[in-house]
């Protein structure tokens, strides 16, 4: 169970969040929705563990794995897509790696650029690739199909969607019909 | 024949026919003079550079300078590193050594040069001018890279939960390599240029700076300019295959995965 108590959290004079609580049970699948500047990010990096509130309570199980894509797709540029993702895993699986790339519409060719030269939405989708090979128990999507093309988004929510299984899941978008896509939960903040 | 061989092609003429200019030059310059005490021909420097290379003496004197210099070089390199991942981490080592590489920096080669006849001895003294002189450089350009590495990168790899070695070669690397290799082609050059000066003046026995300083005393312009010819062509092999070297690695590190 991941649990937010009555958690606030402010940028200099700007507060952020405002006794914020929220129970996301085990295996659970929710969307965080609300206008810009209401705080989502600021929820996922404080499950994150990237900053403290600064008051209220975040706790999740000790030691959980966790797959994310964040705002930015924080990519290692130098290295390709196939390097990326294999940094995260526990085992080296190239073939489960191009699998999935592929799925996702990056192409063996494409694979084995520098990450630096892909397109925004091909950046993005490697870096869906690297969360999901993580195997995490714990799946943390920041807006993770902005920049991505319509032609192939719908095979790329089906891949999150497929990941999602059996995994919590928390995903940050604009868009109530991605979250209803991958089946979760839409809560307001 | 492809666009890009051609405009190759090209650059090599150009580079060759501009060697050749400046040949001429020198050339002109020597009978100019008339004397081959102040300057002589690139034909009789060649001469004499093709008698020094059967002389038992010159390998000696290369292996000699070669071995010091590039230790210093290579020491530097190793303690370089070190310092600029540890001072990255540290602030208290990055705030002491930062006096140290300012002075190393601003005082005249001469002077440490002098310095260290007096301390150590002329015999391993292009070893330390060498360290001297690299290390400031190795360790500001790799503390600059891993100073501009990319802190999102590094979190990314915290969430993940990838462990420190791995960050190391995957994150760390690959982002502080080209300013290695920035760092390490200045270097080079200059361990060269420091060692060799540091032996003019120390004379130690055997090495290249001692048959420089013994051409100059005896006016041999032919051995000078035949002994400079070697410096600069060891210097330039060397740097060569160990820029080479590190492109290898870089191609190596992008190419993770293929």
């Amino acid at each position: 169970m991941i649990s937010l108590k009555n958690v606030s959290k402010s940028f200099g004079e700007q507060r952020v969040l405002s006794g914020l609580s929220l129970d996301i049970p085990d295996g659970g699948r929710v969307a965080l929705m609300g206008r810009s500047g209401a705080g989502k990010t600021t929820v996922l990096n404080l499950i994150m563990g990237i900053f403290p509130p600064d008051s209220g309570e975040v706790s999740l199980p000790k030691g959980i794995k966790i797959g994310a894509v964040f705002q930015e797709d924080r990519l290692v540029e130098p290295l390709n897509a196939v390097a990326n993702c294999e940094m995260v895993m526990k085992e080296r699986d190239r073939k489960k790696i191009l699998n999935l790339l592929n799925e996702l519409g990056i192409g063996e060719e494409l694979a084995k650029k520098p990450t630096g030269e892909l397109s925004g939405g091909e950046k993005r989708r490697v870096a869906i690739a690297r969360a999901i090979l993580r195997e995490p128990e714990l799946l943390i999507m920041d807006e993770p199909f902005k920049g991505i093309d319509e032609q192939t988004l719908p095979r790329v929510i089906g891949q999150v969607g497929l990941a999602a299984a059996g995994r919590t899941l928390v995903l940050v978008t604009h868009s109530a019909e991605e979250a209803e896509a991958i089946g979760c939960e839409i809560i307001k903040i | 024949m492809k666009a890009s061989t051609t405009f190759r092609n090209k650059k090599i003429i150009y580079k060759i026919l501009a060697i050749v200019f400046w040949l001429l030059v020198w050339e002109g310059v020597a009978r100019a003079a008339g004397s081959e005490l102040i300057i002589c021909s690139p034909l009789v420097a060649l001469k004499r550079l093709c008698e020094l290379v059967t002389t038992p003496e010159f390998g000696r004197a290369v292996l000699f300078s070669s071995v010091r210099i590039l230790g210093g070089f290579f020491s530097a390199l190793f303690l370089g590193i070190a310092f600029a991942a540890l001072s990255s981490r540290f602030a208290v080592i990055k705030t002491l050594l930062e006096p140290i590489t300012s002075v190393i920096k601003a005082t005249p080669v001469a002077s440490f040069i002098i310095l260290a006849i007096i301390w150590f001895g002329s015999r391993n003294l292009s070893l330390f001018i060498s360290f001297l002189m690299v290390f400031p450089v190795i360790y500001l350009n790799v503390l600059e890279g891993i100073e501009r590495t990319d802190r999102g990168l590094v979190e990314m790899a915290r969430v993940f939960g990838v462990g420190r070695l791995k960050t190391l070669a995957y994150i760390y690397f690959p982002q502080v390599l080209p300013f290695l290799m920035s760092g390490c082609s200045v270097a080079l050059g200059l361990c060269w240029k420091s060692g060799v000066a540091a032996e003019v003046i120390g004379i130690p026995t055997g090495s290249v700076g001692e048959k420089l300083y013994k051409a100059k005393l005896y006016f041999e312009t032919g051995d000078l300019l035949a002994w400079t010819a070697v410096i600069i062509l060891v210097s330039v092999i060397f740097e060569r295959l160990f820029m080479l070297l590190l492109k290898l690695i870089r191609k190596k590190i992008e190419g993770v995965g293929r």
